[in-house]
C-alpha cells in the first residue's frame, strides 16, 4: 500500500478521536517514525498518540478503527490529512509567505537531485530526510513545514514551495543529509556525480535571484 | 713519454693487485685502450698533454681507492645510507599508491598524511622509539636508553637514519587504509603513538638482540611482521574504530553489497608500486647492515617475489573470475614483497617465488574477506601488509636454507606472529578509542561530502579539471566555514 493511502486510513481511523491540532502531530509522528515499520507497529504508535486518560481508555478502539480503515476502498477514505489539516490551519498564512532566495534554490537543488532516482529511490531519499529531522536544530514549526513539505514531495516532486525561509546552515544540513541518503542508496560515486548535476543545473535559477548557491555545500 | 706511462701502470697494477676490484680493472683497461689509440696517431703537439689528462680522469678515483686501504666501516656505512635513502624513496611509493586509490576529492589530504606522518615519525622515532626499541633491554621486553640521541659512535648515527626509515613505513601503511574519513590531527597522533610506542616497543623483542624474541630465535630479516603486520594490525583497528566510508557497502539484502569506489588515478597507483619495489631493494637489501657479498641474493629473492606476487594476483583474479585490475597487480606485488621481506636472506630462490606467489594470492583473497565483514580497507593494506606479513615470517621459518620445515623454528615464527598480533592490535583499538574520546577520529558528514582536501587543508588537488565535481577552486573562497 502507497504511502498516500496508509496516510488517508491513519487520518480515517483516528479522525472521530481527534481533534485537528492533535491529528496533525499524530500524522507527522507516523510519517517520522513508524511509516516505514510493520503494521503491528502501529500498536505503539497510537499507543503514544493517546496522552489522555479518555484517550487511553479508547486505545484499544482507536487501533481497531486504524486496522479497519486500512481494509477499506479508497472512495471511502479521507483525502490526504496533509492538505486538509494545512489547509485549515495555514492556508492564510501560506496565502501571504514568500519564499526567500536560499530556500527557492534550495527547493530546486533537492528537486534536481531526487529527479536523478526513480520513484521508489526518490521515496526512500525522502522518507531518509524526514527521519533525521530531529537532527536539525531549528523551531518545531519550522521542522513542521518541512515534514509536510516533505511528506509532499513523495507524492509529487512539484508540489507547494515550502512554507517557511531558513538560514542556509540549516539548508546545508539538509543537503548534507540528502548527500549521506544518496550515498546509502545509490553508493557515493554516484552520489558525488548527481551532486554536481543537479548543481549545474540549479545553477541558472541561483544566479537570476543573485543568490551563491555554493552556499547551500 | 706514453710507454713511460704504460709502465707506470703495469707498475701501479702489480704494487696495488690487493686493493685492485673490478671496476679499478676496468678503467685501467679503458685507459691503456685508449693510450694505445691514441699511439697509432700522427704525433702532434698536443698528443702527450692529453694522454696524461686521460690518466688523470681515469686514474683518480683509482688512485683514491687505492690510496686508502678499504675501510669495511666506511663501506658499510655507505650502503646502509644509500639503502635507508632508498627506503625514504618508498614514502612517495606509499604516496603515490594511496592517492591513486582514492577520490580526488581527497588526494592532497592523504599526500599530505604521507608527508606529515614521515616527519612526525621521525621526531618521535628519535626522541623515544628508537631507545625502546634498540636501548639497552635487560628485561627483553622494552629498551631503556638512547632516548633523543644527540652523540654517539657513527655508527648509531648510521643505524638510527636507518631505522627512522623502517618506522615511517609502518606508520604511513595506516593511512591508505583510514582514508576519506579520518580527522588529519587525530591521524598524526595515531602516527604518533605507531612510532613512540606500538612499533617500536615489538621491535624490541624482535630486533633488540636482548629482546624475548630474539633470544627465542625468531626470524624477521627486514621486517615482514615487525615493520609490515605492525602496520597492517594498526590498520586493522583502525579502520574497525572509523568504519567505512559513506556509501560503501549497501543494506543488507540489496543487490550490490560492496559498492565499488574506484581511486581517480591509476598512473599513481602505477608509479607507486614501481617506486615501493625499488625502494624494497634498499629496505631488504640494508637490513643486512653491511656491504656483504649476500645482498645479490636478498636482493634477487625480493625482485623475484614481487614478480611472482603479481603474477599469482592476476592468476587468482583469473581463476576466480574477477577482472584482472591494476590495483590488484601492484598490491600482488607489494603482497610478495611483504612476504619476502621476513626470509629474504634465508632461502633459497624458488622458495622465494612461492613465497611471493602465496603473499599475492592472499592479497586478492584478503580484500574479499574484509569486505565481506563489511570492513573499509581503502588500499587493502590489512591484507597486503598485515596477512602477507604474517604468511611471509611463517615461510621464513619453513622455508630456511639448510633447516626446512624445522618445527620448532616454525612454532617460534607462529609466536612472533600471535605476539605481534595481540600486541598491536589490541594496543593500536585502544589508541584510537582514546583519540576517538580526545579529538574526533571521524570526520563528519558533511566534511565527507566536501572532501577533506577542503575541509582539512582549505585546498584543491586539481584546481583545474574539476569538470564533474560539486566544488572547485573558484567557489573554494566562497565556501563559508569550510571546517565547520
Amino acid at each position: 500500500m502507497e504511502l498516500l493511502l496508509r496516510r488517508r486510513a491513519i487520518f480515517t481511523g483516528m479522525r472521530p478521536y481527534f481533534d485537528d491540532h492533535e491529528l496533525l502531530e499524530a500524522i507527522h509522528l507516523w510519517q517520522a517514525e513508524y511509516a516505514q515499520k510493520p503494521k503491528f507497529a502501529l500498536s505503539a504508535f497510537v499507543a503514544r498518540c493517546c496522552s489522555s486518560p479518555q484517550l487511553k481508555a479508547q486505545r484499544a478502539s482507536i487501533l481497531g478503527a486504524i486496522f479497519s480503515a486500512f481494509d477499506f476502498p479508497e472512495n471511502k477514505l479521507l483525502p490526504d490529512p496533509l492538505e486538509v489539516l494545512k489547509l485549515s490551519k495555514d492556508s492564510v498564512d501560506a496565502h501571504h509567505h514568500v519564499v526567500d532566495a536560499k530556500t527557492k534554490v534550495f527547493t530546486e537543488l533537492l528537486v534536481h537531485i531526487l529527479l536523478k532516482f526513480n520513484g521508489l529511490d526518490q521515496q526512500l531519499i525522502l522518507n531518509y530526510l524526514i527521519a533525521h529531522l530531529p537532527k536539525i536544530k531549528t523551531d518545531e514549526r519550522r521542522t513542521m513545514h518541512l515534514r509536510v513539505w516533505l511528506s509532499r514531495q513523495i507524492d509529487n516532486l512539484h508540489a507547494n514551495s515550502l512554507q517557511a525561509n531558513f538560514s542556509a546552515e540549516i539548508l546545508q544540513q539538509l543537503i548534507n543529509i540528502s548527500y549521506v541518503a544518496m550515498c546509502e542508496y545509490a553508493g557515493p560515486v554516484r552520489a558525488d556525480q548527481f551532486l554536481s548535476q543537479a548543481m549545474k543545473e540549479t545553477e541558472p535559477l541561483a544566479a537570476s535571484l543573485d543568490f551563491k548557491l555554493h552556499d547551500l555545500l | 713519454m706514453i710507454v713511460a706511462l704504460k709502465c707506470s701502470i703495469h707498475k701501479f697494477i702489480c704494487a696495488k693487485s690487493d686493493n685492485i676490484n673490478v671496476v679499478h680493472l676496468l678503467l685501467i683497461n679503458i685507459l691503456i685502450t685508449i693510450i694505445i689509440s691514441i699511439e697509432s696517431y700522427p704525433v702532434n703537439l698536443y698528443r702527450s698533454q692529453f694522454v696524461v689528462l686521460l690518466c688523470l680522469i681515469f686514474l683518480s678515483p683509482t688512485l683514491v681507492f687505492a690510496g686508502d686501504a678499504v675501510n669495511v666501516d666506511v663501506v658499510n656505512t655507505l650502503w646502509v645510507v644509500i639503502a635507508g635513502a632508498m627506503v625514504f624513496l618508498m614514502q612517495a611509493g606509499f604516496a603515490m599508491l594511496e592517492t591513486g586509490m582514492v577520490r580526488a576529492k581527497n588526494a592532497v589530504n592523504v599526500m599530505m598524511k604521507n608527508y606529515m606522518d614521515l616527519c612526525v615519525g621521525t621526531l618521535l622515532f628519535w626522541l623515544i622509539g628508537y631507545g625502546l626499541m634498540f636501548g639497552n633491554n635487560p628485561s627483553g621486553w622494552v629498551g631503556t636508553s638512547l632516548f633523543g640521541l644527540a652523540s654517539a659512535p657513527n655508527w648509531d648515527y648510521t643505524l638510527l637514519f636507518f631505522q627512522i626509515m623502517f618506522a615511517a613505513t609502518a606508520a604511513t601503511i595506516v593511512s591508505g587504509a583510514m582514508a576519506e574519513r579520518t580527522n588529519y590531527v587525530a591521524y598524526l597522533l595515531g602516527t604518533i603513538g605507531i612510532t613512540a610506542i606500538i612499533y617500536p616497543i615489538f621491535g624490541s623483542w624482535a630486533w633488540n638482540d636482548q629482546g624475548w624474541l630474539k633470544q627465542m630465535g625468531f626470524i624477521d630479516f627486514a621486517g615482514s611482521t615487525v615493520v609490515h603486520s605492525v602496520g597492517g594490525w594498526c590498520s586493522l583497528a583502525a579502520i574497525m574504530m572509523l568504519g567505512p566510508r559513506l556509501g560503501r557497502f549497501a543494506e543488507k539484502g540489496q543487490k550490490d553489497p560492496v559498492r565499488a569506489m574506484p581511486g581517480h588515478n591509476l598512473g599513481y597507483v602505477a608509479i607507486g608500486g614501481f617506486l615501493l619495489w625499488f625502494g624494497w631493494f634498499g629496505f631488504n637489501g640494508g637490513s643486512t647492515l653491511a656491504a656483504s657479498t649476500n645482498v645479490g641474493h636478498i636482493l634477487l629473492n625480493t625482485h623475484m617475489a614481487g614478480a611472482a606476487g603479481a603474477v599469482a594476483a592476476m592468476l587468482i583474479s583469473f581463476i576466480t573470475r574477477q577482472p584482472i585490475l591494476m590495483t590488484k597487480a601492484v598490491n600482488g606485488s607489494i603482497a610478495g614483497l611483504v612476504a619476502i621481506t621476513a626470509g629474504c636472506a634465508s632461502m633459497q630462490v624458488p622458495y622465494a617465488v612461492l613465497t611471493g606467489a602465496v603473499g599475492g594470492v592472499l592479497s586478492v583473497l584478503g580484500v574479499i574477506w574484509l569486505e565481506k565483514m563489511r570492513l573499509d580497507d581503502v588500499v587493502g593494506a590489512v591484507s597486503v601488509h598485515g596477512l602477507c606479513g604474517a604468511w611471509g615470517t611463517l615461510a621464513a621459518g619453513l622455508f630456511l636454507t639448510g633447516n626446512m620445515f624445522n618445527l620448532h623454528q616454525v612454532i617460534v615464527q607462529l609466536i612472533g606472529i600471535g605476539s605481534a598480533f595481540v600486541w598491536v592490535f589490541f594496543s593500536a583499538l585502544l589508541m584510537y578509542f582514546l583519540i576517538s574520546k580526545v579529538a574526533t577520529l571521524r570526520v563528519s558528514t558533511m566534511h565527507e561530502q566536501r572532501g577533506l582536501d577542503i575541509t582539512e587543508h582549505g585546498e584543491i588537488g586539481y584546481p583545474e579539471f574539476g569538470n564533474d565535481t560539486a566544488y572547485s577552486s573558484e567557489n573554494l573562497k566562497d565556501l563559508k566555514n569550510y571546517k565547520k
